[in-house]
């Protein structure tokens, strides 16, 4: 089963827990009515109100996932109000240099004494951005590829899937080692890093929406569609697309996660975002020095990401379990 | 992460090579002074091993090529190669006598002529003659009559001074003629085998000789093996000094022991080590563990001398470095061009608020530089920049406003001409990304220049395209950076002549001042060394006046050691620490 | 089956040699290697020139591939921008990061097992919970931070309290070390502890959760449910039904994933400061040479084709409804 096998093993561990892709679906099969111009919007509108209430319900009575949502959203808002409202912005330069906690700076501040919580809470906000972006672009990509080549399949399938073996043959941090050289160092780079870890990170997406349209092609709805004279495009976008949607919502969720442990890995050797521009990762690579002596300068950046990064893989596991419809229930 | 953060290492590829090795303040024109060691600081005893840690990795021991040319490279070369004058503590070459028993210049053109020691060979026995002097002139000439093995161009980092070298000649020991090298088939065979004592004529007078046959290569080695890709191994470098390269690990270690053949006082230490880190902040925890017992980073800031402050039993001290960083000015910007331009933004930046805020954090005493041929340790150094010592916002906004610049309300000026007329007047200041002290500097840098109405925007980029792109084509208008200085200031002719003689090429600048020309090429001319640093001190006057660069500061060096070791002298020339480390020891007691 | 593997090995070979040209085209164009000895004046034009005809700068494109490629295929992968043999020096970083690979790769499995089984039979109890936050802690955690926190708050202080040198932080070895592989091993064990441990920590909890995901879902199955339904005791379901079952799956998993612990090694090397494959990578891509680029990435690619094609291997053994086209 080469689409089995094709599957990016984050997805298998983290969305899957039948190791037949009939699970992925979140939604159950249905036939719409026949003649129905309304096929559209099958997928979520009418049955899908009813079907959110249930994602959202399974999703609240998951303990983990409601903290990682909390988490995740009281970090946004804790990093939007301080861009605005904090005393300090995280190019401020005082004369308070290396100083510990206090009051007038909670996180302490740095040997050039700029305020760490601002520094903190601008590289928080400057990675969620990274990472929405990143999400975005991957998914959109990913989902497009996807599509084309699991309904198509054929040559076409195979062109696209071996594009994606390229990709993946080369491990991910090397790639993007080597584009990140190409990328002028400035410290208005983010779109430029964010751009290219999402060109490494659609991958996984892409092989997810192919596993899936694979095998709803071969539906019966699909070929009721197309008996009634559908394009290709409306089948795709309008029929399939919205039943895959389940899974590409959790792996956008997961690839918000990975692209922050991504770009701040890279900001740690030196190749993502540049002073004065400030990330969580580039936090902690000028903090580690200082990790015994000043240990604000380490801790603060290491516990927040962290904790962002948890949350967010918190929300995609909550999300998994309530879009999936064989949950697992506790066994006798 | 660091990738070597050697600085020195990416700018002494062009300070370094501007002066070979050996650095410091030339006083005086013969020098037959003290002895090679410099003071003692103690009785040590006969014996032991010490672990130096070292952050860069060799490719290659050939250190006199460009591809190998490297700052740790020489901290091992120190004891290996024999050097002629060595740089002692004091910034002063001093000659090393245990190999050339005198060495004097003088008449008219130039000729310096050495005495070696009759009883100084390599370790394989081949005695050390006027056939390594003449070699490695030949290899670092530029000359392409000169060939390396198969046929292929001599590699070298540097020939300035070996390219006003006429001839070399060694004595005839049958007190016949002067044995010249002459033809071609002599090189194969070995030029003056047999002569001790060896005459350098000068086409035109070099004022810095002493810096010239820093490392001597062994030449009927490279005969065989090749200059230029010949030198890969230990087995290649080949000893003439105090110690031998007993093995070396690739990225790992260099072992040095004694060279049981050297001829003069053998070295304390069995085993002197060097450990290498690709990561500098590595050296404090190693220090601390005992794997390593001298450390000299490469990075200096709080966070290594924090940690290093509390490791026991340890010596730390901090040495004026011979590097300074300063801000190069682009003339070529129709803003930079203009005088007032530069002198505001000089009156503008505080440096002391620099200092304190980066290097003054680790080092006290460190004050805003006044030249740029000499830093502060040296003693020809003379204070040319005192009127920018003190920061003065009012004046640098009354020059700006002496040229018609109106004051915006967000507080920034406005140009009355040229591509910015009508906008906010804005800079952007580059360097070398992934430095954080350097970062900071900008930073603050910015914030000074917001505070007299001029808007700067930051750019970093890699060592690679900054020094190899934007520097050397102009596309820029501030950039920091970080020279060398050394005891020979004729390397800094090439940076501030005229950019428009071809001769100059590292004037990146595009400045260009035919009285300042005249200086520099006076003081590297000049016969006497007090001749020199009159003629450069004037040079350097005059650059103040144009306002060419900016010095900010000299940067300090680090060093911590074991107190378990005695007469180890930091020692901030590129010869590095290990420049008296046959003196090294145990301490008796 | 045979022919299946086969093909899939040459579309990989193809593949492969597609990926050496995209990068050999992105690092070719992103800059001159030289830059910096252009720079300098002092070096006279004729070295730079030398040294410029010994790294092909001047051919153009599709030639310097083709010098590169004809002498690849015979095992000689050219020299480095300073003109060292990469060969050598790839195979000596190679072997230094497989010391920390295996040996990470091996504990985690064994670990992910471990620990995978347990929470999924006590499911639900407290040990459940401690395991699968710890998993996801793990799982989080980027990989420098947590050889960051071992290094600092774990080595360190154990150091210093037991005074003597237990964890070395730095290096794969003493560089002073000698003597018989028996009598070094303790050193190359105070070496590698800490950056296997940190591999380890990072790769074993995603296979953790997938395998307890993969044991809950077998222990629902209906032939699982049979055979408790039949009174086979549990300990015998468990050992033959369950097991058999839900432990094998996770070895496709595991092998799949041999590119990210290529990754999380090239970190762990970074942050110990291993002289391994990953950080001889790093400073080659810095440097823009292109023979030292192109080596890692057909060391590393092999690598990752030849655990894809293991994992296919597994799984067609495993699921009998496979059929490959």
């Amino acid at each position: 089963m080469t689409e089995t096998s094709d599957l990016s093993p984050r997805q298998q561990r983290l969305r899957r827990v039948s190791t037949s892709e009939v699970g992925m679906h979140t939604l159950p099969e249905a036939v719409p009515p026949a003649g129905s111009d309304d096929e559209a919007q099958y997928g979520m509108a009418g049955d899908a109100r009813g079907q959110l209430a249930t994602v959202a319900r399974r999703f609240i009575h998951s303990p983990m996932a409601v903290i990682g949502l909390c988490t995740f959203f009281g970090l946004a808002v804790a990093a939007i109000l301080t861009e605005m409202f904090w005393t300090y912005s995280y190019t401020s330069i005082t004369n308070t240099l290396n100083a510990p906690p206090s009051l007038a700076h909670p996180m302490g501040t740095n040997s050039i004494g700029g305020d760490v919580f601002a520094q903190a809470m601008h590289g928080t906000l400057q990675d969620i951005e990274i990472a929405l972006v990143v999400a975005v672009l991957a998914t959109f990509i990913g989902a497009t590829v996807g599509a084309i080549a699991g309904f198509y399949r054929g040559t076409t399938d195979t062109a696209l899937m071996r594009f994606v073996d390229l990709i993946l043959v080369i491990p991910v941090l090397a790639i993007l080692i080597v584009l990140a050289h190409i990328v002028a160092k400035q410290a208005s780079n983010w779109l430029w890093l964010a751009i290219i870890i999402g060109a490494v990170s659609w991958t996984y997406v892409a092989r997810l929406v192919r596993a899936d349209f694979l095998s709803l092609r071969e539906r019966d709805f699909v070929e009721a569609s197309r008996a009634l004279g559908a394009s290709n495009r409306r089948i795709i976008v309008r029929h399939m697309l919205p039943n895959a949607l389940g899974p590409i919502i959790v792996n956008a969720t997961i690839t918000v996660a990975l692209s922050i442990v991504l770009e701040s890995t890279l900001s740690y050797i030196g190749l993502g975002i540049q002073p004065p521009n400030v990330s969580l990762g580039l936090l902690v690579d000028q903090g580690q020095d200082s990790a015994t002596t000043e240990w604000w300068l380490f801790v603060f950046p290491v516990v927040i990401l962290v904790v962002l990064i948890l949350s967010i893989f918190f929300i995609g596991d909550g999300l998994r379990e309530a879009l999936d419809p064989k949950k697992n229930r506790v066994r006798a | 992460m660091r990738p070597s953060r050697r600085l020195v290492g990416v700018v002494a590829a062009i300070g370094l090579a501007a002066i070979t090795l050996a650095a410091c303040s030339s006083n005086s024109s013969s020098s037959s002074t003290t002895s090679s060691g410099g003071s003692t600081t103690g009785s040590v005893r006969t014996g032991g091993t010490l672990t130096m840690g070292l952050d860069e990795n060799l490719a290659g021991f050939n250190i006199n090529t460009s591809a190998a040319s490297e700052y740790v490279l020489q901290e091992i070369l120190d004891q290996v190669w024999p050097q002629p004058f060595i740089v002692n503590a004091a910034l002063k070459p001093v000659l090393n006598t245990q190999l050339i028993t005198s060495a004097t210049s003088g008449g008219s053109p130039q000729a310096v002529t050495y005495v070696i020691n009759p009883k100084a060979a390599w370790q394989d026995g081949t005695p050390i003659t006027a056939d390594d002097f003449i070699y490695n002139w030949q290899a670092q000439s530029g000359n392409s009559a000169y060939t390396d093995i198969g046929g292929a161009t001599y590699d070298a980092a540097s020939s300035s001074g070996y390219n006003q070298i006429a001839t070399v000649t060694g004595s005839n020991p049958t007190g016949g003629a002067a044995c010249d090298p002459g033809s071609a088939a002599d090189r194969n065979v070995g030029m003056c085998p047999n002569g001790r004592t060896v005459t350098v004529k000068y086409t035109t007078p070099f004022a810095d000789w002493q810096s010239l046959f820093g490392n001597l290569v062994p030449a009927h080695i490279a005969r065989t093996v090749g200059w230029n890709t010949g030198f890969s191994s230990p087995a290649q470098a080949i000893s003439g000094s105090w110690y031998e390269i007993q093995s070396y690990t690739a990225n790992q270690s260099v072992v040095l022991v004694r060279n049981p053949s050297y001829w003069g006082t053998p070295g304390k230490l069995d085993k002197i080590v060097f450990q290498f880190f690709s990561d500098d902040t590595q050296e404090v925890p190693a220090l601390q563990n005992n794997e390593v017992q001298l450390i000299n980073p490469a990075t200096v800031n709080t966070a290594i001398t924090q940690s290093a402050a509390q490791v026991p039993n340890t010596t730390k001290v901090t040495v004026p470095g011979l590097e300074f960083e300063h801000l190069d000015f682009n003339e070529a910007d129709p803003y930079l061009a203009k005088l007032p331009v530069r002198q505001a933004i000089a009156y503008g930046t505080n440096r002391q608020e620099i200092i304190s805020h980066t290097v003054g954090e680790v080092a006290s005493g460190i004050v805003p530089l006044g030249n740029r041929m000499f830093v502060a340790s040296q003693p020809q150094y003379v204070n040319n920049g005192s009127q920018y010592v003190s920061v003065n916002p009012s004046k640098a906004e009354s020059l700006l406003s002496g040229l018609g610049f109106k004051k915006a309300s967000d507080g920034y000026f406005q140009p009355n001409y040229g591509p910015q007329s009508g906008q906010d007047l804005t800079f952007t200041i580059q360097s070398t990304s992934g430095n954080s002290t350097r970062a900071q500097t900008e930073q603050l840098f910015q914030a000074q220049m917001k505070a007299i109405g001029i808007k700067i925007n930051i750019q970093n980029y890699d060592a690679n395209t900054f020094f190899g792109t934007n520097l050397p084509n102009g596309t820029y208008q501030i950039a920091e950076f970080a020279w060398v200085s050394t005891p020979f200031p004729s390397g800094n002719q090439s940076i501030y002549c005229s950019y428009t003689s071809s001769s100059c090429g590292q004037n990146w600048l595009h400045y260009a001042n035919p009285a300042e020309d005249k200086l520099l090429a006076a003081g590297s001319s000049a016969t006497s060394a007090s001749q020199e640093t009159t003629d450069f001190n004037q040079a350097d006057k005059l650059l103040w006046n144009d306002m060419a660069t900016l010095p900010l500061y000299q940067k300090p060096q680090y060093f911590a050691w074991s107190n378990k070791y005695g007469n180890v002298i930091p020692n901030a020339s590129t010869t590095g620490v290990p420049w008296n480390a046959n003196l090294w020891g145990l301490k008796a007691s | 089956m045979l022919a299946y593997i086969l093909r899939r090995l040459v579309i990989s070979i193809f593949v492969l040699f597609l990926a050496t040209i995209l990068v050999f085209l992105l690092v070719a164009e992103s800059g001159d290697p030289l830059a910096l000895l252009r720079a300098n004046p002092k070096i006279p034009h004729r070295v730079i020139l030398a040294r410029e005809n010994l790294l092909h700068l001047n051919d153009p494109l599709y030639q310097r591939y083709w010098i590169w490629f004809s002498h690849a295929i015979h095992g000689d992968f050219g020299n480095t921008v300073a003109g060292q043999a990469v060969r050598p020096q790839l195979v000596s970083h190679l072997l230094v990061t497989l010391r920390m690979v295996i040996l990470a790769t091996l504990i985690s499995i064994v670990l992910a097992l471990a620990v995978g089984v347990y929470a999924a039979l006590r499911q639900g109890k407290v040990a459940d919970h401690v395991a699968t936050v710890t998993n996801f802690l793990f799982l989080a955690a980027p990989v420098f931070v947590v050889g960051l926190l071992l290094k600092e708050f774990v080595a360190i202080p154990i150091n210093e309290h037991l005074n003597r040198i237990v964890f070395y932080t730095n290096g794969e070895q003493s560089p002073t070390l000698s003597g018989s592989f028996f009598s070094r091993l303790p050193d190359y064990a105070a070496h590698t502890a800490l950056p296997t441990i940190t591999l380890i920590l990072v790769s074993y909890s995603s296979w953790a959760i997938y395998q307890r995901a993969s044991i809950l879902e077998t222990l629902d199955s209906d032939h699982v449910r049979l055979a408790r339904a039949k009174g086979i005791s549990p300990r015998r379901v468990l050992m033959r039904h369950v097991f058999r079952n839900a432990l094998i799956p996770v070895t496709t998993v595991i092998a799949l994933d041999f590119a990210a612990i290529l990754g999380g090694a090239l970190i762990t090397e970074i942050v110990f400061g291993w002289q391994g494959l990953g950080i001889w990578f790093l400073n080659g891509v810095n440097g823009l040479d292109i023979n030292i680029t192109l080596a890692y990435l057909l060391v590393t690619a092999t690598f990752v084709i030849l655990f894809n094609l293991l994992a296919d291997i597994i799984y067609a053994f495993l699921d009998p409804r496979i059929r490959y086209d």
